[in-house]
């Protein structure tokens, strides 16, 4: 068993010690106080690391998986040739294209008349855009904020893809 | 009653509304400003969020927190538990309030502020001079003291006040009929009652050093200066006095470390467990009254009051250095009268000021000593007070006779020595 050890006649003076936690935490408070202060606070780096998140948002990594967005080719047409790569290579099966014909003397001659996504099902693993071959589905849009108000809304159509 | 004495009553009253008002001010700006304290010493933000629209929604980190927190209170359900003795429960917040706020009453709050009214040619004074031209307005010089009241027991006074906010404690826990408001209120008493004897003999030692149980002669003697520069400050002359009193003014608002009538992990609230709305709105806010009345005795009593060191309403003087600047030599005050008199205005602001600064570093001090100290056992408080506060107290007296002697007997041959 560890014995306790005797305090020493410093600390069990008391008063000095008490004065020892005031200046630990004045010192916290000082920090903080002049580091919350608009200009000074590149001097004095606070220790609060409480993010205010409405306002404040942390920095994402550009590599970061968000919600899906599909390309756009210059002339506005949607870049997909509908080759189902990306529903394929998808490890929950949670996207759903249906392929139209393109007009006659188009560039490719396919296009994805319906492209779903159901957010539901989606592990946000990146193989869909990975897999890819046309450059045309992305997961870069930083979107973190997928909370929607009715179970529709979470199966993503082609129109919310291309906004 | 004379006109001048009929004016001094009117600015008498003026004072008794400023100190309630700027005490009300201060104390509720301090319920927002603990809780931010506390949260930047622990790294957290705190209340931020309170907000007032005017042209965009103003937050100025948080401050309007008590505005929305006093609305709170008084919508909320004013609750009387079954059982409870409904007058004296109704009657305990209003008591422990009422008790905080009249002690302010002999406060200093500027040094006294002399007028020489007479020498004011009538035709100079703008508006009042043209209505009432001539000797009407010249009754005499105003000396107005910055106090509601200059009781020559002020001192007394205070401690009868503090020892009144007991029965507020008393009544709220007795009356409640419940079993922690009553173990809140037993700890409250006896803990107040123990602590009153030393809070009352480490004054004595104040009363003997400044001669004087008036709060303004007390301050006024602390501007006197020893050895030619050091301010005679209470915390100078009577080091042990103050943290003495400082420890049993801890006791008597029941703020961490002797907060064992609250006592939010053993008791729930203490003796205020059964107060709902307005009335634990004011259970609440005499509490941080009483701060603001430990900070404001502790810098009136030890901290010079509104005395600016060096400064005061006739020059800046330090002996030892053979500095003397008198106002009344200046160049540019001898020219006009009036300009005296806007010097001496602006020196009674300035320590108006000071005091205001003294005060607001003591509501630092206690708010950070409440979120750094942890509370004390009931049997260590008891035996804090009787065998440890007590005995200080008691030889802080027999020192400060030792000192006072010793100083009677060498200050002419120190003040040879020194050269001043």
């Amino acid at each position: 068993m560890a014995r306790k050890k005797p305090h020493s006649n410093w600390v069990r003076l008391y008063l000095p010690e008490l004065f020892r936690g005031l200046v630990v935490t004045s010192r916290h408070f000082l920090v903080n106080f002049f580091g919350f202060i608009p200009g000074l606070d590149r001097v004095i780096k606070k220790e609060v690391q409480t993010i205010q998140y409405p306002e404040e948002r942390r920095w994402i990594s550009e590599r970061w998986r968000g919600r899906h967005r599909l390309n756009r080719r210059e002339d506005g047409s949607v870049k997909c040739v509908a080759c189902f790569c990306c529903a394929t290579v998808c490890p929950s099966g949670c996207i759903h294209i249906e392929a139209g014909e393109s007009p006659e003397g188009a560039e490719k001659e396919k296009y994805p008349e319906k492209f779903e996504i159901n957010l539901f099902e989606c592990v946000f693993c990146g193989l869909c855009a990975e897999a890819c071959p046309c450059d045309a589905l992305y997961m870069d849009t930083q979107e973190m904020k997928l909370a929607q108000d009715s179970p529709e809304k979470f199966i993503l159509t082609l129109e919310d893809l291309v906004k | 009653m004379s006109l001048d004495e009929l004016v001094l009553t009117l600015i008498q009253c003026l004072w008794a509304f400023l100190a309630f008002a700027g005490v009300a001010s201060l104390a509720g700006i301090l319920t927002w400003a603990e809780r931010k304290q506390a949260s930047l010493i622990q790294d957290r933000i705190g209340p931020n969020r309170a907000n007032v629209r005017i042209i965009r929604n103003w937050r100025l980190f948080g401050i309007f927190h008590p505005i929305a927190d006093a609305t709170k209170m008084l919508f909320k359900e004013d609750f009387i538990p079954e059982g409870a003795w409904r007058w004296m429960h109704t009657i305990a917040p209003i008591l422990s309030l009422g008790l905080a706020f009249v002690a302010f009453a002999v406060v200093p709050f500027a040094g006294p502020l002399t007028i020489h009214w007479k020498d004011i040619p009538a035709e100079s004074i703008p508006l009042l001079g043209r209505l009432f031209p001539g000797d009407v307005l010249h009754f005499s010089n105003f000396t107005i003291t910055f106090q509601a009241s200059d009781l020559n027991v002020g001192i007394l006074f205070v401690l009868a006040m503090g020892g009144l906010l007991v029965y507020g404690v008393m009544m709220g826990g007795f009356s409640s009929n419940n079993k922690w408001s009553f173990l809140g209120a037993v700890r409250a008493v006896n803990q107040m009652f123990s602590y009153e004897v030393a809070l009352g003999l480490s004054l004595v030692g104040v009363v003997m050093m400044y001669g004087s149980a008036s709060i303004s002669t007390i301050v006024e003697r602390q501007g006197d200066l020893w050895l030619g520069i050091i301010p005679k400050w209470g915390i100078i002359t009577q080091p042990i006095a103050f943290i003495l009193f400082f420890a049993c003014g801890l006791m008597e608002i029941k703020r961490t470390p002797f907060d064992i009538p609250e006592g939010e992990s053993e008791i729930i609230a203490g003796y205020f467990l059964e107060y709902s709305g307005a009335k634990f709105l004011m259970f609440m806010f005499s509490e941080y009254v009483e701060l603001v009345l430990l900070g404001a005795m502790s810098a009136v009593l030890f901290f010079g009051g509104w005395q600016i060191p060096w400064v005061d309403a006739e020059g800046v003087r330090i002996p030892l250095l053979h500095l003397n600047i008198v106002w009344a030599n200046l160049e540019w005050v001898k020219q006009a009268s009036w300009r005296m008199d806007l010097i001496n205005l602006l020196i009674v602001l300035a320590q108006a000021g000071f005091f205001a600064l003294k005060v607001i570093f003591f509501c630092w001090l206690l708010v950070t000593i409440r979120w750094t100290w942890p509370r004390f056992r009931y049997d260590q408080i008891m035996r804090l007070g009787w065998k440890r506060i007590l005995p200080l107290a008691m030889a802080n007296i027999v020192l400060t006779v030792i000192i006072i002697l010793l100083e009677q007997r060498f200050k002419p041959a120190l003040e040879r020595i020194l050269g001043y």
